[in-house]
């Protein structure tokens, strides 16, 4: 059969040197990074690499990571679905700028963001002196962490549903109702499993979000070691302290759950890909 | 169910809206709701259903006044212009779905259910294909499941909107004989909406014409095609030519020429006439021909359709050309006039 050149289709050199400068950018920008993460956590040995997890410090960070994600991302779970649900199946006034201000946290830094928490509850802050009457403390402990975990995190559930549900349209829904389907009814099985593989979706890269934030979330913490550092803080005390096994140990745990989130990602898309981009599945 | 629509008035702002529609269908009636796109007809459906609040009007059923009733209570069985099948159901569960949503103390046996849904399967000719998912059926199959689904209900109601607007002709057309058998079998209620005026009056025991969110006239196919009630409905229910004619003592004139043509109990005046293709014969030269040369001719099955450009005035009408006639672009031809109907302009 003679092969056909299609006029998209580049010459071999020009494949060559593409895929060249893709594979030397990858290398030098991700991998290497990601390798020399492994490669110092194991300099001294798996046991010293073990260690690092005794600490009651590391635990107590590993042990905040987790909290404020399991706070955080049902938080957001609710919200992006909500929001989404808003978006796609009402028309209102302002929608677009509601579209607009989701997006938000994905153009200011996180810095700011947690800025904008600390001036508001701070003690100096706009709401401070009314929190420090009631005895509620809220920079420099778990619920400013969850409050600008929250903030940066939102926009992810929201989001992926958004152009699903938008594509989906209200006619399944209509349908239910019609079929005499109670609201919850209708929402339980008929939205619910057209969105859950993007719902999925959008939750694990908030999850994923969630537990390796480092601006918005140092700003509001304080650095009490054992108390408000997340993992990500603590690496960084770690690594400023000269400890580096435990800092690269600490970030192993990180770069483990970014890779195994990319393998679910990953396998999500495949298996999944029509119904997450909202395509019509047919 | 005699389903009755009283002055319902529904704006969407500057969308397609309804203005003081009253409609009656009666039990066991198969009824067309036929418009161009924008005229209303899916809106006047919706509300039936309960999708869509009036501004104004009310939805009887029988005696009873739904128009409060949610569209969870309202047992109508509506089957959507894209099926709106739960894709991640199966055929079985899809046409369940209606019998296990209602309230427990009124659900039946899941047992009953089976029986129940396995004959509906029966009667849309799906038999076996109950475990299969929407995604591996065909349109028509898809369609026929949305029905069965909307069926389920037992649907004081059904409601369809535009049934087979998403299929190709020939399943079209064996679905549409196969709805009408359906209909004399199970003798429901059915309100269907379509922008096909074949299909409409092909189907229907009644069809309403609607216009812009108004009806335009209400009747069996026999009287919208022969007698209808308004210049749009005459023009949307076929080809037709309007040819402005003034009215003198019962007779027809056109550009100042008798056509030989006369019109019983109409008022002499101005108007205009509409005439189908069938009202043009073809003829030789007379005082009264009218002359016109051929633009086009095309075969449609048996038949040869020309249109013709009228000397003079320069309108287009088509004619249906005589059997073993052959006629080409260009050929000048004479034509009497030999009926239409005239509308008071």
């Amino acid at each position: 059969m003679a092969r056909h050149r299609s006029v998209t289709t580049e010459r071999k050199s020009t494949k060559v040197v593409l895929l060249g400068i893709t594979l030397l950018f990858l290398g030098l920008f991700l991998v290497l990074p990601l390798a020399a993460v492994f490669v110092e956590a194991l300099r001294k040995g798996f046991a010293a690499y073990l260690e690092s997890f005794q600490d009651p410090d590391a635990r107590a960070a590993i042990r905040l990571t987790l909290t404020v994600a399991a706070i955080a991302v049902p938080l957001n779970l609710v919200f992006g679905i909500a929001a989404a649900w808003a978006v796609a199946k009402f028309e209102f006034r302002g929608k677009s700028l509601l579209v607009t201000l989701i997006d938000l946290p994905f153009s200011v830094s996180p810095v700011v963001s947690g800025l904008v928490y600390v001036l508001l509850f701070g003690a100096q802050g706009a709401l401070g002196p009314w929190l420090r009457a009631h005895d509620l403390q809220i920079i420099f402990a778990l619920p400013g962490l969850v409050l600008a975990t929250v903030f940066v995190t939102f926009p992810f559930v929201a989001r992926e549903l958004i152009p699903l549900m938008q594509e989906q349209g209200t006619s399944d829904e209509e349908a239910a109702l019609t079929l005499g389907a109670s609201g919850l009814r209708m929402f339980l099985t008929v939205t619910l499993p057209n969105i859950r593989w993007a719902l999925l979706y959008g939750v694990l890269l908030c999850n994923a979000r969630a537990m390796g934030e480092f601006g918005a979330v140092a700003v509001v913490s304080g650095h009490v070691r054992g108390l408000t550092t997340t993992m990500p803080l603590h690496v960084e005390i770690l690594y400023n302290e000269y400890n580096f096994v435990a800092a690269f140990a600490v970030a192993s745990l990180l770069a483990g759950l970014a890779l195994v989130t990319l393998a679910v990602k990953s396998a999500l898309e495949w298996r999944y890909g029509a119904d997450i981009a909202g395509r019509a599945a047919h | 169910m005699d389903i009755t629509v009283a002055g319902i008035t529904k704006d969407f702002g500057d969308a397609a809206a309804l203005s003081d529609v009253d409609l009656q269908i009666r039990t066991g009636e198969l009824v067309a709701l036929l418009g161009p796109s924008g005229s209303g007809k899916t809106t006047l459906l919706r509300v039936i259903a309960g999708l869509e609040i009036p501004d104004r009007g009310r939805v009887l059923f029988g005696n009873e006044d739904a128009t409060a009733i949610p569209v969870q209570q309202r047992q109508v069985g509506f089957v959507f212009q894209h099926y709106a099948l739960f894709r991640h159901l199966t055929v079985f569960d899809n046409i369940a779905y209606g019998p296990r949503a209602r309230p427990r103390d009124r659900r039946p046996s899941e047992a009953e259910i089976r029986r129940r849904t396995l004959s509906l399967l029966e009667l849309v000719q799906l038999e076996g294909l109950e475990g299969r998912f929407p995604a591996q059926l065909s349109g028509g199959q898809r369609q026929r499941v949305a029905l069965a689904r909307a069926l389920a209900v037992e649907p004081r109601v059904l409601l369809l909107d535009e049934p087979f607007g998403a299929l190709d002709a020939k399943v079209r057309k064996d679905l549409r004989r196969w709805l009408r058998d359906i209909h004399e079998r199970t003798g429901q209620t059915t309100v269907f909406v379509t922008h096909d005026q074949d299909e409409a009056l092909e189907l229907a025991d009644r069809v309403a014409v609607l216009n812009q969110g108004r009806l335009e006239q209400v009747g069996t196919p026999g009287e919208i095609y022969d007698e209808p009630a308004s210049p749009f409905v005459m023009a949307f229910v076929g080809d037709t030519a309007r040819l402005p004619v003034e009215l003198r003592q019962g007779e027809v004139w056109f550009g100042g020429c008798r056509t030989g043509l006369r019109l019983q109990r109409q008022p002499d005046g101005p108007g205009d006439l509409y005439v189908r293709p069938w009202d043009l014969a073809v003829v030789e030269a007379g005082p009264e021909s009218l002359r016109a040369v051929v633009a086009s001719a095309h075969r449609s099955g048996q038949a040869t359709r020309a249109s013709m450009t009228l000397d003079g005035s320069g309108i287009m009408l088509e004619i249906d050309v005589p059997r073993g006639r052959v006629v080409d672009r260009g050929d000048r031809l004479h034509l009497a006039l030999t009926g239409g109907r005239l509308f008071q302009s």
